[in-house]
């Protein structure tokens, strides 16, 4: 519908008109289509179509002529955005009529380490500086009334669009800004649950900028709070909010990752990294071992823990090592949670939160479990938990010895 | 690979009335000097009916009028990233290019067709990034 797919479609069929005609005749020869695989050719760089502004204009159109609307009963509060793992203050259980909270995102190109290691480093688009952006928390009913900057010293244009919204993308068709320009959109928070929110300029910009690290979570609660199955209140003591970004850092031809002077510098080699669709890194929180070690998440044995995962591009299927997801919320608030989970699953494009309460002390490992991308591409973080040690739920009863025989 | 697309085809070279249209070519460049993300050259004088073709050197660029800054009754263009496309102007006056994924980062370029002196009034006064704005000023003064 945005797109110009006549054109697309046209280029496209030509392309496998012809590597159909190379692989038959190939297979001809050979006899086997196995023998046929080395005739084919790396793809030629594709034309990526550009999706169209009419549509955008025509909404433009609707908005003039639309009823305006009276929020002058509502309360307006500000939110204090903070840095992941941690979340703004907040109420879990709403108090009052619903309100419009106020908050303010400024888009920050810059430079970010990804892999102490290696040296891998990327041009971060981010929303206030940190992969994943601040965690935003509303309640059902309430508005967010968002502020977007963009330094003067960026030299992309950017956006945002909520899942949790409704209309023009998201949100996404009303906040394009350049360099030194802001703007400020309000949208109602009609769903509980926990949704992703990401930049997306528009065709090949889309995956370019959520990869580079520009996405986030917004948590809209009930206003009653979170319930069991049962109706049941469900408190926490402490956020744990997880990002879990996939990046494809383009490479030189020794495989060493490559640098750039400015952000914006790699769009091309990053395009040709994404066509892969495999991620050179999948991490937590921007970097490898961003929440390990001495960054791990503190926390004592009896308290509760929500962890929210973020995860805007892939699947993602988090697992705390030797605890559980007590209840998870996979779909939405007003879904009864899941119990037990030994694993959940949080869907590309999509935010999940699951609630547990520690029961022993000790280092905990939170992973992707895709235990390839937990070991090798980093998507692992910590829990640290003090406290005493339940010898009613586990106990060493041999240490390891040699086998007596 | 190559696509041509060719706008009003012929017509614009008859009436021109030039005995022989000529082609000039424009590079996509992530880098040229210390400039990062350009149209190589970033100007250029040409006369009704010559066609002007933009070259894929650097992959992940597009060729494409932006809204509005084109001479009244002059038919747009828009080609897709990696696309070369050939485009014969044949209204008299400053057609202004961007690269959609780099107008942000200045990637514009002005294509003057005939003996234009001035762009029209209020030209750059339109919503423009401020990278994009700063190079199309200068541009203008090639004029």
């Amino acid at each position: 519908m945005l797109y110009d797919t006549k054109a697309g479609t046209l280029n496209t069929s030509r392309r496998n008109v012809l590597r159909g005609t190379a692989l038959a005749g190939a297979a001809a020869i050979t006899g086997t289509f196995a023998a046929a695989a080395p005739m084919r050719r790396p793809l030629s760089t594709p034309t990526l179509r550009i999706p169209d502004n009419a549509l955008v204009q025509a909404q433009a159109q609707q908005m003039a002529e639309a009823e305006p609307v009276d929020l002058s009963g509502y309360e307006r509060v500000q939110q204090r955005l903070v840095r992941p793992p941690y979340a703004p203050d907040h109420d879990q259980v709403a108090t009052g009529e619903p309100k419009i909270v106020e908050i303010e995102l400024t888009v920050d190109e810059r430079l970010m380490v990804v892999d102490e290691d290696t040296g891998a480093s990327i041009w971060a688009m981010t929303y206030n500086g940190s992969v994943p952006g601040p965690l935003i928390i509303v309640h059902q009913g309430d508005y967010v009334e968002l502020t977007l900057k963009s330094h003067t010293r960026n030299v992309l244009e950017h956006n945002i669009d909520f899942h949790a919204s409704t209309g023009a993308l998201g949100g996404g068709a009303l906040t394009h800004i350049y360099p030194g320009e802001e703007t400020v959109l309000r949208w109602k928070a009609t769903k509980a649950g926990c949704f992703t929110y990401h930049c997306a300029p528009g065709g090949a910009m889309i995956p370019y900028h959520v990869c580079h690290g520009m996405n986030g979570a917004v948590m809209v609660l009930p206003r009653d709070g979170l319930k069991d199955r049962d109706g049941n209140a469900l408190p926490y003591d402490k956020i744990a909010y997880i990002g879990e970004q996939d990046y494809y850092l383009p490479t030189d031809e020794n495989g060493t990752y490559r640098t750039y002077q400015n952000a914006g510098d790699d769009y091309a080699d990053s395009l040709a990294a994404m066509r892969t669709l495999t991620p050179t890194h999948v991490v937590f929180n921007g970097a490898v071992d961003a929440l390990t070690g001495n960054r791990a998440i503190t926390v004592e044995v009896g308290q509760t823990i929500l962890m929210i995962h973020n995860q805007c591009n892939r699947d993602s299927r988090p697992h705390l090592i030797g605890g559980h997801g007590a209840f998870v919320w996979e779909s939405s608030f007003t879904d009864p949670p899941l119990t037990g989970m030994e694993t959940w699953f949080v869907r590309g494009g999509s935010a999940v939160a699951a609630m547990y309460t520690f029961e022993q002390p000790g280092v905990y490992a939170y992973v992707n479990h895709n235990l390839i991308e937990a070991a090798l591409l980093g998507a692992t973080a910590h829990f640290s938990v003090s406290g005493l040690w339940n010898n009613a739920l586990m106990e060493q009863v041999v240490a390891p010895r040699t086998i007596e025989t | 690979m190559l696509k041509h697309l060719v706008l009003s085809l012929a017509t614009g070279a008859l009436l021109a009335g030039s005995a022989v249209a000529e082609s000039y070519e424009v590079q996509m460049l992530n880098q040229s000097g210390t400039d990062t993300m350009v149209f190589e050259p970033a100007f250029l004088r040409i006369a009704p009916g010559d066609t002007v073709k933009f070259i894929a050197t650097d992959k992940g660029h597009n060729g494409e009028i932006i809204d509005g800054m084109i001479p009244d009754g002059a038919e747009t263009f828009k080609g897709k990233i990696n696309e070369e496309i050939e485009v014969q102007l044949d209204v008299e006056g400053i057609y202004a290019v961007k690269c959609l994924p780099h107008f942000a980062m200045g990637m514009v370029m002005t294509i003057a067709v005939g003996a234009v002196e001035t762009p029209p009034e209020g030209y750059l006064e339109e919503r423009l990034p401020p990278r994009a704005k700063e190079r199309l000023t200068a541009q203008l003064e090639g004029l």
